[in-house]
């Protein structure tokens, strides 16, 4: 897919900015705290519905504003060209598609993949377990609508339970909340071993190509519990019940999952150079926009926040030679990228939540 | 603004669905463009607040001790008591005329997060009303969120018995719809609530 138009309204920063994007490569030049990123975050909440950056609706809307609004025009493999328009309220959000309101944000979700590579994607290898679950869930939100459905189920149960074990409340108010987790945690256990697996596998075929080295890399799935099924669930909640009512907080489940990445068989954060992280973390993006082409097909836009600086001109150039140019690529920077891009860039310059196409 | 003018604004924005620009228009529509409405509207709060009241025993508005619905003693004979989060999910129902039995209106539902557990609800009547009105079936029709299947559970542990069958709204799709455009949650509800056909 590709985007045609953003406009977005009382979105952070940015008042109001519509943009013609309809180019292979376009970049939001400025200098920090302008708003480039903010536009970009906008740009990939067509995907899941939900922003990069942000856990609350509210930290999006402009100031004093009860609402931001931003409106996609895009051209797509399956529905040809396309409209979307997403108000983003206080609480809640509606979605419209080509005018015609979305009833559950489920039924939108996956459908405009943008795959997003920020500094802190950089640094999955070394990062938070935090940062590597939000890279696999907002993959899997994005494939699988029964997924995001049944995380958020999850999560919201996990929140419920532990607002009442910080209460101390009876087991009779705990029961019918843990009766929902059990479906769910089975499920996102399920599928992310599943997924994981396949991306390690993916990545192996790019990082030879961005890194000039053949090494394997490995994804290995790390699950903080991994009851098989609903009986040894509920083993696992009675079993952790006393320490969870003492910390109030659920202990065990995949809210506290991890995954671990490896370099011929070593685990890369402690054995992978600085270099070697990068190119893991790249090889991750890639193998996110294959699975998309070979399992959907359809080839999502690469969104990069800031990243391309972060890169030594070595990795840089086969960061530019691996990259498919069919692929619409939308990014940021306080510089603009170097003529190894190979391609012509439509430049928009960045200042104080305005932007302005940049002269040739 | 003035004191008084931010004072009403302020109030107005309390009430369910109203954000600042809308309170800001109602004040201004209250105070300066119809102030005849002011008086109006504010004696018809009044009159309304001495008046109105829930009913002691489902929880549905009513002038007197008990609502309409409880007095009809016709409703009884269904034995079936129809459980819903708000007074307005009521009205609903009864619109559609699909139900000729009794409620039973918790204001609410479980939500711990937002600090609402069974001592918020409407709770205190209902079991001694199943026991008392001879109710054969309890009907839950509470959303199909995490808070109302919560509902759901903690009400079915507490009303259900040998006696007394519990069951639960179906969520299937929209009548006029087709399968094509349903979502796989919708059809998952829908396949569960099939029927004998
Ligand atoms: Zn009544």
């Amino acid at each position: 897919m590709r985007f045609k138009t953003v406009a977005v309204s009382n979105y952070r920063n940015i008042k109001f900015a519509r943009l013609d994007v309809d180019a292979d490569r376009v970049f939001f030049l400025g200098r920090n705290g302008q708003g480039k990123t903010n536009l970009l975050e906008a740009t990939g909440y067509v995907t899941s519905l939900r922003a990069f950056r942000a856990r609350e609706n509210e930290t999006l809307l402009g100031p004093e504003s009860p609402q931001a609004e931003i409106l996609f025009e895009m051209e797509h493999e399956e529905y040809d060209e396309v409209e979307a328009r997403v108000r983003i309220k206080k609480k809640g959000k509606e979605v419209y598609l080509d005018r015609e309101p979305v009833r559950r944000a489920s039924d939108f979700v996956g459908r405009f993949p943008a795959v997003m590579l920020s500094s802190e994607d950089l640094s999955i290898v070394r990062g938070s377990p935090g940062g590597r679950r939000r890279f696999i869930d907002t993959f899997l939100c994005g494939i699988d609508r029964d997924y995001y459905v049944a995380l958020q189920r999850y999560q919201k149960c996990i929140q419920e339970r532990n607002a009442l074990l910080k209460k101390g409340a009876a087991a009779n108010l705990m029961k019918p909340f843990e009766v929902q987790m059990v479906q769910p945690c089975l499920e996102v256990i399920r599928k992310r071993e599943k997924v994981i697996g396949e991306l390690g596998g993916m990545a192996s075929r790019f990082y030879e190509m961005l890194s000039g080295s053949a090494e394997e890399i490995g994804m290995s799935y790390k699950p903080n519990a991994s009851p098989e099924d609903e009986d040894a669930y509920w083993a696992l909640l009675e079993r952790n019940r006393r320490r969870d009512e003492i910390m109030h907080s659920t202990s065990k489940g995949p809210h506290r999952d991890d995954f671990e990445l490896s370099l011929n068989g070593r685990p890369a954060a402690d054995f992978a150079s600085d270099g070697q992280q990068r190119s893991i973390a790249l090889s991750l993006a890639f193998a996110t926009i294959a699975y998309w082409r070979e399992r959907f097909g359809v080839c999502p836009v690469l969104l990069i926040d800031d990243v391309l600086g972060e890169l030594d001109p070595m990795r840089r150039q086969r960061f530019w030679n691996a990259l498919d140019g069919g692929i619409q690529l939308i990014a940021t920077g306080t510089e603009l990228p170097d003529a190894a891009s190979g391609k012509e860039w439509r430049v928009y310059e960045v200042e104080k939540g305005e932007f302005k196409p940049s002269a040739p | 603004m003035t004191p008084a003018f931010e004072a009403l604004q302020k109030e107005l924005k309390r009430l369910p669905g109203v954000g600042f620009r809308s309170a800001e228009r109602m004040a201004i529509h209250l105070l300066l463009e119809k102030p005849e409405a002011a008086k109006r509207l504010s004696d018809a709060i009044l009159s309304a607040s001495e008046r109105v009241r829930s009913c002691s025993t489902c929880g549905n508005v009513c002038e007197e001790e008990r609502c309409s619905i409880c007095e009809d003693v016709r409703r009884e004979e269904s034995g079936s008591l129809c459980v819903v989060e708000h007074v307005s999910d009521l009205m609903a129902i009864e619109k559609s005329g699909a139900y000729r039995g009794r409620y039973h209106v918790l204001h609410g539902k479980l939500s711990p997060i937002n600090g609402v557990g069974p001592e918020s609800l409407n709770l205190a009547g209902l079991a001694g009303r199943v026991k008392a009105e001879s109710v054969t079936e309890v009907i839950l029709a509470l959303p199909n969120d995490v808070e109302g299947e919560a509902t759901c559970h903690y009400l079915t542990e507490l009303v259900e018995s040998d006696s007394v069958e519990v069951s639960r709204i179906g969520f299937g799709l929209p009548s006029g719809a087709s399968v094509l455009y349903a979502d796989s949650g919708t059809l998952k509800s829908a396949l569960d609530a099939r029927q004998r056909y």
